[in-house]
């Protein structure tokens, strides 16, 4: 274990649902009403939901079975040496890769709505700067950031969607299942493999220090992000329909653009703004403390610490060249490739780590919920 | 040695980030100061022939800068709010092939980069209306600047001419504007209200229509208005002012809000007038004050009942044959303002019968709507949405007929209004 810091079960429930939502409320609804519509709400409510479940159960069995360890320091114990280590080479490229995607998000959005002429590279510096920071002082720190980010975070959105709940349409949320249950599937698969990351357990459940509540953490996060995204998306489709949310990049933007109370409550997309730095900096800095991890053990390293700064650099410089300046891109990413990618890395590989474990017998506890 | 050497990398990391933090504090990269642009508060779109060749016309009514005092104004007030003379706009329009070359145009005639956030009402020309608003409300869309909330309206003649009236309460006409669209659909309710979200959802829901207000413009009758051609205080007219001459300037007329303008996909169609845009804002719900003046036995009209808390329901009926009927209930209470020589008297069937003369006029009005809609081929109700919204099976079937069938289907509608309140005097004033 290369981090020292011990985190509680409430705090990795708050860890867990920032490292989720601080990027999926804004980006999620428009991608789900594409899809499903006016039923968008069901998607991101129960069928994403029932997927985060099934993540959190295979992640927890795992941890479970290796208290002590991260993903990737008993990935060679399970599958032997060699394919062990390249699976752990290969899950911190795809996480420096997810990492440069959050970047990529992130100055795509302030770039677009905000800062017009400012050159993302700058965005970038800062906020990764920030983010970097934390890792270095542990996960302890980052948890305890969160416990102050989250309520905030919780609050701004929940305030912002009240101011503007009097726009609801309720008729906008009909019909329900209009086309039977099959655009609901369709429209959770990119809110099912954001609601997935919380497999990012793997590699906090060793810093939990009452690994017994590992499950009540995890799929308390789970549904919890269930409820408040089902929510969001909800408002967001009541005040604008599905037909003008699915065709705006940033409808929660909109949303907040629309605010009006009494003439004078106008213009809170700033605060829009804030709740979202605030969110991606906890959870750009729970990927790269992830990463540096991973990249550590897989190399062997004592300190996870000299690994940040270089993973750091690459992430600017990959989401530079692959989605800073091209929205088109990203989009096609989130939208195509993501939630495949994501069933992948989050459900499948560790679906079968854990099958070759127990086969192997390897690890120390029974799987027992 | 540890401690050194953590020591050494807070050391480092805490100086890269103060550099950091001092860089970035210093200001905005992109600001923009006051006095390097220009405050739209109205933009108004046209589309006019130049050589053949159609274009776009663009005009911003902006917020003049305010002079420092101690230039010779006709206010002289001065200070920092600056002299409150009639008109503090200024309205400026340039050409393009598209919107946005348009609006990059203004460069070249001003010194001053436009900053679109404050605009408060976007208004389309006629011509513009008729030709097809969908490629401005993408643009309004999809650049950042327009709010979703920016009203919008269609004006008769040119949106540069009724940018260029003058205002006769307010400072800056966009702002007039912007209070009296709200305003009278809770005091009149006679003017189709619809900010750009409403529009563009309206244009992209199948089933629905858009309707607008519609503003005129007219020189005001009353002689004492110094807007008036004849009046004292005279703005010189501008050079890039519509023809000139005998004929009567915009910056000599005032306008005033008058009915709906109709839309059939992004064209505008027609115009409502004003009862018939009453009927039409009981059946969407938007009715949220008026006045509905009644004849109780008399020929003509003789009291007049403020009604408020209306509510409508629509309900889509499909009969067995295929028929589709709307049935429209509308519930509302009214209360007596007026009347003439005690011609209602409170007796329980004078209430009676007055509240189902007000529910004959109500349902007058909105029968009118429905007609004129009909006969415009504009769903501007949305019925086609709420058969969607109810029986999405049935409605995909007619979906793609929606606009021929839309004509002929038939609306009943119900009007339940109850007399809540008789004002302040209980007895009727009988003229002895």
């Amino acid at each position: 274990m290369l981090d020292k810091g011990r985190i509680s079960s409430v705090q990795l429930m708050l860890v867990l649902f920032m490292v989720e939502m601080a990027t999926a409320f804004l980006l999620v609804p428009s991608i789900v009403a594409q899809a499903a519509g006016p039923d968008s709400w069901l998607s991101v409510l129960g069928v994403a939901t029932a997927y985060g479940l099934a993540v959190a159960l295979i992640c927890v069995a795992l941890g479970k079975r290796f208290p002590f360890q991260v993903f990737t320091e008993y990935l060679p114990e399970v599958l032997g040496r060699v394919p062990g280590k390249l699976l752990a080479a290969a899950y911190t490229v795809v996480f420096i890769h997810l990492t440069s995607v959050v970047v990529g998000e992130n100055s795509i959005f302030i770039h677009t709505v905000f800062l017009r002429e400012t050159p993302p590279l700058i965005i970038n510096l800062m906020m990764v700067g920030a983010a970097v920071y934390g890792v270095y002082l542990g996960v302890e720190v980052l948890a305890r950031a969160n416990e102050m980010v989250f309520p905030i975070f919780i609050l701004s959105i929940t305030i912002l969607l009240a101011l503007v709940a009097r726009e609801i349409d309720l008729d906008h949320l009909r019909p329900v299942l209009a086309n039977g249950p099959l655009p609901v599937l369709k429209g959770a698969m990119v809110p099912a493999a954001w609601r997935g990351e919380v497999f990012f357990l793997l590699l906090l459940y060793p810093y939990l220090n009452q690994k017994n509540e590992a499950l009540k953490s995890a799929a308390g996060t789970v549904l919890m992000s269930g409820v408040f995204a089902a929510t969001v998306t909800a408002v967001t489709i009541g005040v604008f329909s599905d037909l003008v949310a699915s065709r705006q990049i940033y409808p929660v933007l909109n949303l907040a653009r629309y605010i009006s109370v009494a003439g004078i409550l106008e213009r809170l997309e700033l605060y829009l703004i804030i709740i979202w730095m605030a969110g991606v900096i906890i959870k750009l800095a729970v990927f790269y403390h992830s990463c540096s991890v991973m990249a550590a053990s897989t190399l062997g390293l004592k300190d996870y610490r000299v690994t940040v700064f270089p993973i750091a650099l690459a992430t600017i410089v990959i989401s530079g060249r692959l989605y800073e300046t091209d929205y088109l891109k990203l989009v096609e990413f989130l939208s195509k490739f993501w939630p495949f990618y994501g069933y992948t890395v989050e459900l499948l590989i560790p679906g079968l780590i854990l099958l070759v474990a127990v086969i192997r017998k390897k690890g120390g506890n029974r799987v027992d919920f | 040695m540890t401690f050194r050497k953590k020591f050494k990398i807070k050391t480092i990391v805490g100086l890269f980030l103060l550099v950091l933090i001092s860089l970035t504090m210093t200001g905005c990269w992109n600001r923009r100061e006051m006095n390097d642009i220009t405050l739209s508060t109205a933009i108004g779109i046209d589309r006019v022939v130049v050589d053949g060749r159609p274009i776009f016309l663009f005009s911003v009514l902006a917020a003049r800068p305010a002079v420092p005092s101690g230039g010779a104004t006709a206010g002289g007030g001065g200070g920092t709010t600056g002299p409150r003379v009639a008109g503090v706009g200024t309205v400026i329009s340039t050409e393009g092939e598209t919107v946005y070359d348009a609006i990059r145009n203004y460069s070249m005639r001003t010194s001053r980069q436009l900053f679109l956030s404050h605009s408060l009402v976007i208004v389309f020309g006629e011509e513009m209306a008729k030709e097809g608003i969908g490629e401005v409300l993408d643009f309004c869309n999809r650049q950042k600047d327009i709010r979703e909330r920016t009203w919008v309206v269609v004006c008769e003649g040119l949106a540069r001419d009724a940018l260029q009236s003058q205002p006769e309460m307010e400072s800056i006409t966009s702002v007039e504007l912007n209070k009296m669209i709200p305003l009278n659909q809770s005091r009149a309710s006679k003017v189709a209200i619809a900010n750009l979200f409403q529009v563009t959802r309206d244009l992209l829901t199948p089933g629905k229509e858009a309707a607008v207000s519609n503003i005129k413009l007219f020189v005001p009758p009353e002689t004492s208005s110094p807007i008036r051609p004849t009046g004292t205080a005279q703005t010189p007219g501008s050079p890039s002012g519509k023809g000139g001459g005998a004929e009567i300037q915009a910056q000599n007329k005032t306008f005033a809000l008058s009915g709906a303008a109709v839309f059939r996909g992004d064209r505008m169609v027609g115009r409502m007038d004003e009862e018939e845009t009453q009927g039409m804002l009981f059946i969407k719900n938007q009715a949220d004050g008026g006045i509905i003046p009644i004849a109780f036995s008399a020929p003509e009209k003789n009291a007049s009942f403020l009604y408020r808390d209306v509510k409508a329901k629509v309900k889509p009926v499909i009969n067995e044959d295929g028929s589709i009927m709307f049935e429209i209930r509308i519930n509302g209470k009214v209360e007596l303002q007026e009347q003439k020589n005690a011609a209602i008297d409170i007796a329980e069937e004078d209430i009676k019968h007055a509240e189902e003369l007000i529910n004959q006029e109500v349902e007058r009005r909105c029968i009118k709507a429905v007609a004129r809609s009909k006969e415009l081929k504009s769903d501007v109700f949305g019925f086609g949405e709420k058969i969607y919204r109810s029986k999405p099976k049935a409605w995909e079937e007619i979906q793609s007929q929606w606009g021929e069938i839309f004509p002929i289907v038939i609306v009943s509608v119900t009007a339940d209004f109850k007399i809540e309140h008789l004002g302040l005097i209980n007895k009727p004033i009988v003229i002895q």
